[in-house]
């Protein structure tokens, strides 16, 4: 086991959004556009690395009766400082990402991966999977709120920055809306499938 | 005046649609609604525990928090009181009722990670609605979220019997079924001024 | 003690502590986002006053008598050019509306004789009639309006009302003519 390729893992095969499917209620939500896309990730990484490294540390102690209960305050500890940091320092984007902080707590991304990779494997392979995930969560974010983003307005503005202009009008305002969302997760989700399908016939 | 009660309830239902256009509970969106019968199940599941941990929810957070300034603690309580909740009725509903326990039973346990459940909860509290709004906005929720579930398990039954591509088949088709009913409801009811 | 009682213990304990471990993170971070979070809405308040008297370099609050808790309430501001003189005063004032509070902030020159502006910050009107209070058409009316003329015009005052919604704009209008009032009494 090399911590490298534990790290990919995290981004192809055990995607949290393609792979996995989890943690579609935020991926989904809050991907109106690039910046809150980035904004979301960075808050679910600091969860998930945080929380995957304590409970990694605790795992001997952690009585396996309880370990469920315990892993919740321990990631709700967390949620709940990331939003207040948030609060008070990046007002205007927590704002933005509005309920979608506190309900990080219920993404199944984080208790799942204490679950199912935490409580088994040691310190740094622990932080190296949280680091892996929260890299393969963030690649899918941007790439649904920049789809959306370019569609939906004709630009990607990020942090006072445009990237990216099309010459769209008018542009496809549905895209920033809930059908949008729907639409481009099942478009990508269609590709991938057909990727590997390809990569199967291949292979096989 | 008070927000009226009618406006929070076609709100929770229809504008606000949990699953559709503010994306709480996709997991068992998507999870469970291959069939009517286990949408159901999680529907009536789902509903129960949200009135449930609505009204818990608001006196925790009127009658301690608030009194004693330790709002902070807002999110650590309402996530264990939503376990101890879904605990509790798992184990009521086993011995009293063993019936719904075998339709809903295996759906209670996914619950607690049930973002629909905290974002009632939590929306609640930021919108600062008192005990009856709060209790009408979770019931509507509900509401909400079992008839999209509904729709949603019904369309998927039948879209099992025509052909797609097998690259589209399952979760992609799935999204794509969730496109059309999100388009219906934000064309019809955004335009309801309320 | 039998074996499975102390395991039992040695549960509970753990649950225990980890939850104070839990609730003094908490509390550590709280602090100081909360002192955070209060500059940043003294400067949200700043900004808004800094709209209405454009040539303010500074606010210097006033504050009531303490309350029981002995906390201060700021009454209002007075405007402060470059060089320290009063140059007129603004605040915020809440008023009940038809459809709930309306939070308004306000500002007045010197010598209580022009209104400087006037700002909606919060309202739960009805939309297209009452909530009409946050349309330039109806806030320009009072940059510049002169306060012995501060009422409706079927009050005899300057100030258009809006079709179907005189209980709103009412409002408004009282709570500047309430808070100005307070304040000439105050500054005299």
């Amino acid at each position: 086991m090399d911590a490298f390729s534990e790290f990919i893992r995290g981004i192809t095969r055990d995607n949290p959004i393609l792979g996995l499917v989890l943690g579609l209620c935020p991926a989904l939500a809050v991907t109106t556009s690039v910046e809150n896309a980035i904004g979301m990730s960075v808050a679910t990484a600091f969860v998930l690395v945080c929380s995957n490294v304590f409970i990694s540390t605790l795992r001997k102690q952690i009585p396996s009766a309880v370990r469920l209960p315990i892993f919740i305050i321990i990631i709700a500890t967390f949620v709940s400082i990331i939003r207040m940091v948030m609060e008070a320092y990046v007002p205007s984007m927590h704002a933005a990402l509005g309920i979608f902080i506190p309900l990080i707590v219920v993404n199944c991304i984080i208790i799942g991966r204490a679950e199912a990779y935490a409580s088994k494997n040691n310190v740094f392979f622990s932080f190296v999977d949280a680091l892996g995930i929260a890299a393969g969560f963030l690649l899918v974010l941007v790439l649904i709120g920049g789809i959306r983003e370019i569609l939906g307005t004709g630009q990607i503005v990020a942090f006072g920055y445009t990237l990216l202009s099309l010459p769209i009008n008018p542009a496809v305002t549905t895209m920033i809306m809930p059908p949008g969302a729907f639409l481009t997760i099942g478009i990508i989700m269609a590709v991938v499938n057909y990727q590997r399908a390809k990569k199967r016939a291949k292979g096989g | 005046m008070e927000k009226a009660l009618l406006a929070i309830f076609l709100e929770g239902v229809f504008i606000k649609n949990f699953l559709i256009i503010q994306f709480l509970g996709l997991c068992s969106f998507v999870g469970v609604t291959k069939d009517v019968k286990s949408a159901a199940g999680m529907a009536g599941a789902v509903v129960f525990v949200m009135a449930l941990a609505a009204t818990a929810s608001y006196m925790i957070y009127t009658y301690i928090l608030v009194p004693t300034t330790m709002t902070f603690l807002d999110l650590i309580s309402f996530i264990v009181v939503i376990a101890a909740l879904v605990q509790l009725v798992e184990f009521v509903v086993r011995k009293n009722i063993p019936a719904l326990y075998r339709s809903l039973g295996i759906y209670l346990p996914l619950i607690t990670t049930n973002c629909a459940v905290l974002g009632v909860v939590m929306l609640n509290v930021q919108s600062e609605y008192n005990f009856i709004q709060s209790v009408v906005f979770g019931i509507s929720a509900g509401i909400g979220f079992t008839i999209v579930m509904l729709m949603m398990s019904a369309i998927r039954e039948r879209s099992s019997f025509v052909r797609t591509p097998s690259s589209i088949k399952g979760l992609p088709l799935a999204f794509l079924i969730a496109t059309m009913l999100s388009l219906a409801f934000v064309n019809y009811f955004w335009v309801i001024p309320i | 003690m039998s074996e499975s009682n102390k395991d039992t213990v040695v549960v509970i304990g753990k649950l225990v502590l980890i939850s104070v471990i839990a609730a003094l993170l908490l509390a550590i971070t709280y602090i100081p986002t909360q002192a955070q979070l209060e500059r940043n809405i003294m400067a949200a308040q700043e900004a808004i006053l800094g709209e209405l008297v454009p040539g303010a370099e500074n606010f210097d609050p006033v504050e009531g008598p303490a309350n029981v808790d002995g906390e201060r309430e700021i009454l209002y501001y007075r405007a402060l050019d470059g060089s320290g003189n009063i140059i007129g005063y603004a605040f915020f004032q809440q008023q009940t509306g038809y459809g709930g509070p309306i939070m308004v902030a306000g500002a007045v020159d010197a010598s209580f004789s022009t209104v400087l502006g006037m700002d909606v910050l919060r309202h739960e009107e009805t939309p297209g009639l009452g909530a009409r209070i946050t349309t330039p058409a109806f806030q320009n009316q009072f940059d510049g309006a002169p306060v012995q003329q501060l009422a409706l015009r079927s009050g005899g005052g300057s100030i258009d009302s809006i079709t179907g919604a005189t209980v709103s704009a009412q409002a408004v209008v009282t709570a500047l003519n309430t808070k100005i009032n307070q304040i000439k009494t105050a500054e005299a």
